[in-house]
C-alpha cells in the first residue's frame, strides 16, 4: 500500500515554473556538494581557512595599529592616546582584512569553475551528462551554483575577522554588509569567467591559464574604468547618479573601499547597489550565454541570444559613458571649471564618443564574416550554390539567427546603437543643435562608409579562404592593414602628423581629429570617403575571385 | 508497427574523412541489433549520432518517431547511452551516482530510492551500494554505467562495446543481462569487434566497415547468405573400410558439393551440404538405412569468424 504524500509548496512551485529547476534542486549542485563536502577533508579545509583568517586578523591588527591584542601587554605604560591617529590605524586594519579577503576571493573564485566543464570532458563523463535531459543551462548554472555555494562558505567563515573590524570600530555594520554583498556578486562574475574558459578551451591546464589571464585583464580593466569614473563622479555635484561606484564596484578591490562621504545618502547608495547588480547580471548573463555557445551542444542555439546581449551591453556601455561625459559638460556649463583645480574641456566627450567604436572596430570583421556565406558547412554550400541569390541577400528579419546572412543587420544595429549613444551624449553639449546636425550627417556617412569597408573586406576574406576561422583571421588582418598601415607611413619622419593632410588616409582619423572640434565633421566626411574607396576596390577584387572560383568549380560538361 | 529506431542515409564526415555513410536501418521493439566492425569502422560515430551527441552531416534518424536532429532534447528521455570509454566522478558513492542521473530525469523525488534499488538489483551491484565509485573494478564500473542507463527505464539502449575489458564470466553476465532487457521489449544496439560474442543473443546483426553498413538483417539470413553450404561432420566406427564406403555413398549425393576426409579427427568425413534442415534429416535417415556404422552426425558450428573475415576486407581509413 502506498501513501500519497501531499506535494510541498516548493514542489508545487517547481511544477508551475519548470525553469526554476535550474536553480532549485539542480542535480549537478547536489552531486558537486556531495563530493566537495565529503568526510574530514572539508573540515580540515574550513578549519585551516578559519585559522588563517584568525592569524591574519590578529597579526594585521598588531601590525596596522602597533598594538597587541594580548590583554597582559595591553595595559601598562600605554603611550598617549591620540584619537585621530587611532582612527587612521583602525582604517588600516579594515583595509588589511578586506583587501586580503577580496584577494582570496579573486584568486579562488575563477579556479572553482575553470576546470569544471573541461574536467568533465577530460574524464569522459561529459557525454553521459549530455545524453540526459539536462540542458546547457542546467549544466552551466549547476556548475556556477556549486562554486557560489563554496564561495559563500568562504565568505561566511571570514565573518569573525570582519566582525572584529566592527567591534573595534574600523567599519560599520552597514559597510560590512555592503562589502559582502559586492564581493559575493563579483565572485560570481569571476566564476563565470572561469566557466566560460572551461567551455572554450580543450585542456584543463590551458583553461586555468586562460582564466587567470582573463581575470587579470578583467581586474585591470575594471580598476582603470572604476578609478576613472570615480574621479569623474566624486567631484560632481550636479549629477548625483553619474556612473562611478557602480563601475568601480565591479572590481573586487575597489568594492571593499570605504565609501566617501560625498557619495550621498544611504538611499543613493542603495540605488547604486541596484544599478551595480543590474550591470553585473548583464555581464554574468553574457558570460553564461557565451559559455553555452562554446559548449556547442547540439540542440542549443545560443548565437542569436549572444548577439542580442552584446548589443544590449554595448548600448549600456555607450549610454553610461555618454552620461558620464555629459556630466563633465554640465560642470563645464555651470562654470565649475574655473573654480576647480582641474580643467574640464569638451575634448573628453568627443573622445568617449568615438572610443568604443574605434576600439571595437578591428573586432567587427570577426562577427561579420559569416554574413558573406562563403564558409558555410558543406551541405549549406551546396544549398547556396543551388540558390545563388541567397548567398548575398541581406535578410533583415534574420538579424538574430545563427544563419550566414544573419550578421549584417546585426552589425548595422550595433553601429546605430553606438551612434544613438553618441547623439544622446552629445545632446548634453552646449550648442548642441548646430553640432547635432553636423555630426548626424557626417557621422552617419562615416559609419556607412566604414561599415561598407568592413563588409567588403570580410567578403574579400571569405572569397579567398573557405575555413571560417581562417577567413575571420584574414578579414581581421586586412582591416588592420587598411586601417593601421597608413598611420605607420605617416608617423615616419613626421613629428606633427596631425596637421598633415595625408592623415585622412587613416580611416580612424576622426578619433584623432577630436582636438579640433571644428575639423571633426570635415574629418569624418573625408575618412568616410576614403573608406568607401577602399571598400569599392575590395569589393571588385572579392567578386573577381569568387566569380573565378565559381567558374573553376563548375563541372566540365 | 512503427520502428523504434529508424535511420535514413545517415552520414557523418570529419573534414574529408567519411566516418559514416549511407547508414539506413529500422529496428523494432524487442530487437537486439549486434553492430560489428573493425576499428575505425564508424560504430561509435553512428551510435553517437543516434544518442544526440553529434550532429549528422546529412541524413535523418528518429527514435520512437522523434527526429534526433531536430528534437534532441525530446529524444533523450527515450535512450540509455553507454559510451565505449567513460569516466566516473571521484568521491561519490554508487547510490549517489545513480541518484544524480535519476534526478536528471526528474521523476517524483519519492520514487528515486526505489528506482535505484531496482537498477542495482538488475545489474547485481546491490552489495556495492555504499562503495565509492572510483573503488569499483572496471567490470563493476561497466555494470554501473549500464545501471545508470536504466534509471529512466528507456525504450532504447545504445551500448557501445559494453563487454570490452571484461573477464569471460562478466561477459556472460552482461550478455545475459542484455538478452533479458531485450526480452522486456527494449530496442538495443550493441557494438563489438567480435561477431561470435554477439551472435548468441542478438536477433539482428549488421557488419560495418569504413563507414558503410555492408550487410544487415537477421542473424540466420545473413549467415545463410554468406555461407550457402552447411558444414556437416559425419563420423563412423573406427574402421577404414567404413569410412571409404561412406565417402563413396556421399560423393554421389546431389545436394553435396564436396566431401573430404577430415584430417584433424580420425574416421570423420567433412561434407559441404547445400540442402536445408529437412533435406539434412532425410540424408541422415538414408545413411542409417544403408547401415553405415555412424557414431555422430553433426553440423559444425557456424563459423562467424569466417563470415566476418569474408565480409570485411581488412582495409582501414
Ligand atoms: N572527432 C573526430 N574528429 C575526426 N575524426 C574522427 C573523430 N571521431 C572519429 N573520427 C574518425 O572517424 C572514424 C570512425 O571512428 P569511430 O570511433 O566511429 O570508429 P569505431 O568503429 O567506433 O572504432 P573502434 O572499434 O576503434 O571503437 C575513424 O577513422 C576516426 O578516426
Ligand atoms: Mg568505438
Amino acid at each position: 500500500m502506498t501513501t500519497k504524500v501531499a506535494p510541498s509548496p516548493i514542489d508545487a512551485l517547481l511544477r508551475r515554473f519548470p525553469g526554476l529547476k535550474q536553480f532549485v534542486a539542480n542535480p549537478i549542485v547536489i552531486r558537486d556538494l556531495r563530493a566537495q563536502m565529503r568526510g574530514s577533508r572539508s573540515y580540515w579545509f574550513m578549519g585551516g581557512y578559519l585559522l588563517l583568517m584568525g592569524i591574519l586578523a590578529v597579526s594585521g591588527y598588531a601590525v596596522s595599529t602597533g598594538q597587541s591584542l594580548n590583554p597582559l601587554t595591553y595595559g601598562g605604560d600605554r603611550p598617549a592616546f591620540n584619537i585621530v591617529d587611532a582612527q587612521g590605524k583602525l582604517e588600516g586594519f579594515y583595509y588589511f582584512i578586506f583587501i586580503t579577503l577580496s584577494a582570496l576571493i579573486t584568486l579562488i573564485a575563477p579556479a572553482l569553475t575553470a576546470a569544471s566543464i573541461v574536467g568533465e570532458r577530460q574524464r569522459q563523463s561529459f557525454d553521459l551528462l549530455v545524453t540526459t535531459p539536462l540542458t546547457s543551462g542546467h549544466i552551466l548554472i549547476g556548475k556556477l551554483m556549486s562554486s557560489i555555494a563554496f564561495l559563500s562558505l568562504l565568505l561566511i567563515l571570514s565573518l569573525p575577522a570582519s566582525a572584529l573590524c566592527i567591534l573595534l570600530g574600523g567599519a560599520t555594520l552597514a559597510d560590512v554588509f555592503r562589502v559582502y554583498f559586492l564581493l559575493a556578486v563579483d565572485s560570481v562574475i569571476l566564476s563565470a569567467i572561469g566557466l566560460f574558459f572551461s567551455c572554450a578551451v580543450p585542456a584543463p591546464l590551458l583553461a586555468t591559464i586562460w582564466t587567470y589571464a582573463a581575470v587579470a585583464g578583467y581586474f585591470a580593466a575594471t580598476y582603470v574604468a572604476g578609478a576613472m569614473s570615480l574621479s569623474g563622479s566624486t567631484n560632481n555635484f550636479s549629477m548625483p547618479l553619474a556612473p562611478g561606484l557602480e563601475i568601480a564596484w565591479l572590481n573586487p578591490v575597489l568594492a571593499v573601499m570605504p565609501v566617501m562621504n560625498g557619495e550621498g545618502s544611504s538611499l543613493a547608495l542603495l540605488t547604486r547597489m541596484v544599478l551595480f547588480l543590474g550591470i553585473a547580471s548583464l555581464i554574468i548573463r553574457l558570460l553564461l550565454t557565451a559559455s553555452t555557445y562554446r559548449l556547442g551542444l547540439f540542440g542549443a542555439a545560443s548565437g542569436p541570444s549572444l548577439r542580442k546581449q552584446i548589443l544590449l551591453l554595448t548600448f549600456v556601455t555607450v549610454a553610461g559613458t555618454m552620461y558620464s561625459a555629459a556630466s563633465h559638460v554640465t560642470m563645464d556649463m555651470m562654470g565649475y571649471s574655473e573654480t576647480q583645480s582641474f580643467t574640464v574641456s569638451s575634448t573628453p566627450i568627443l573622445w568617449v564618443m568615438i572610443f568604443p567604436l574605434a576600439v571595437a572596430m578591428p573586432f567587427l570583421p570577426g562577427l561579420f564574416v559569416p554574413a558573406t556565406g562563403a564558409d558555410a558547412p558543406p551541405g549549406a554550400v551546396a544549398n547556396a550554390a543551388d540558390e545563388p541569390s541567397r548567398q548575398r541577400r541581406i535578410v533583415w528579419n534574420r538579424a538574430f539567427h545563427t544563419e550566414h546572412s544573419g550578421s549584417m543587420p546585426f552589425y548595422l544595429l550595433w553601429v546605430s546603437t553606438a551612434l544613438l549613444g553618441a547623439v544622446i551624449g552629445a545632446s548634453f553639449r552646449p550648442g548642441f543643435l548646430s553640432f547635432l546636425s553636423g555630426i548626424l550627417i557626417a557621422g552617419g556617412f562615416y559609419a556607412i562608409c566604414v561599415g561598407f569597408l568592413i563588409w567588403t573586406l570580410s567578403r574579400l576574406a571569405g572569397s579567398m579562404v573557405t575555413q571560417l576561422s581562417s577567413a575571420r583571421a584574414t578579414a581581421f588582418a586586412l582591416l588592420i592593414a587598411v586601417a593601421g598601415l597608413p598611420m605607420l607611413v605617416l608617423t615616419m619622419g613626421q613629428s606633427s602628423w596631425e596637421t598633415n593632410p595625408l592623415t585622412s588616409l587613416w580611416i580612424l582619423s576622426p578619433a584623432l581629429a577630436t582636438d579640433h572640434v571644428g575639423a571633426f565633421t570635415e574629418s569624418l566626411v573625408r575618412s568616410g570617403m576614403i573608406a568607401a574607396c577602399f571598400g569599392v576596390v575590395a569589393f571588385v577584387i572579392a567578386n573577381g575571385i569568387s566569380a573565378n572560383r565559381r567558374r573553376s568549380a563548375r563541372p566540365q560538361a | 508497427m512503427q520502428p523504434m529506431i529508424s535511420a535514413e542515409n545517415l552520414r557523418k564526415t570529419y573534414g574529408t574523412l567519411v566516418a559514416v555513410e549511407g547508414w539506413t536501418l529500422d529496428l523494432y521493439p524487442g530487437d537486439i541489433f549486434g553492430f560489428i566492425g573493425p576499428n575505425g569502422a564508424g560504430k561509435t560515430t553512428t551510435i553517437k549520432m543516434l544518442a544526440t551527441l553529434i550532429q549528422p552531416t546529412s541524413g535523418s534518424a528518429t527514435v520512437n518517431g522523434i527526429d534526433v536532429v531536430r528534437f534532441p532534447r525530446e529524444v533523450r528521455p527515450y535512450i540509455g547511452y553507454m559510451p565505449d570509454a567513460f569516466g566516473v566522478y571521484d568521491d561519490i558513492k554508487v547510490w549517489e551516482y545513480l541518484d544524480f542521473f535519476c534526478a536528471a530525469y526528474d521523476p517524483p523525488k519519492e520514487s528515486r530510492p526505489e528506482i535505484i534499488e531496482r537498477v542495482l538489483t538488475v545489474t547485481d551491484l546491490m552489495e556495492k551500494r555504499d562503495a565509492y565509485v572510483q573503488t569499483l573494478s572496471r567490470g563493476m564500473q561497466q555494470r554501473l554505467c549500464l545501471a545508470k542507463c536504466l534509471v529512466h527505464d528507456p525504450k532504447v539502449l545504445l551500448l557501445d562495446e559494453p563487454a570490452s575489458g571484461l573477464d569471460p564470466r562478466a561477459r556472460i553476465d552482461i550478455k545475459k543481462l542484455i538478452a533479458r532487457l531485450g526480452a522486456l521489449g527494449k530496442t538495443i544496439i550493441v557494438s563489438s569487434h567480435i561477431l561470435p560474442e554477439l551472435a548468441d543473443f542478438c536477433n539482428k546483426i549488421g557488419i560495418q566497415e569504413r563507414g558503410k553498413l555492408l550487410v544487415s538483417g537477421d542473424v540466420e539470413t545473413i549467415v545463410r547468405q554468406l555461407q550457402p553450404t552447411r558444414q556437416l561432420m559425419i563420423s563412423v566406427r573406427n574402421d577404414d573400410s567404413a569410412v571409404t564406403r561412406l565417402l563413396e555413398t556421399l560423393r554421389d549425393h546431389p545436394l553435396i558439393e564436396k566431401v573430404t576426409r577430415d584430417t584433424d579427427t580420425p574416421y570423420t568425413v567433412r561434407v559441404a551440404f547445400t540442402g536445408n534442415v529437412e533435406q539434412q534429416a532425410i540424408l541422415l535417415r538414408s545413411l542409417i538405412a544403408e547401415e553405415h556404422p555412424l557414431t555422430s552426425f553433426a553440423e559444425s558450428a557456424m563459423d562467424l569468424e569466417d563470415v566476418f573475415l569474408r565480409v570485411t576486407t581488412g582495409k582501414v581509413h
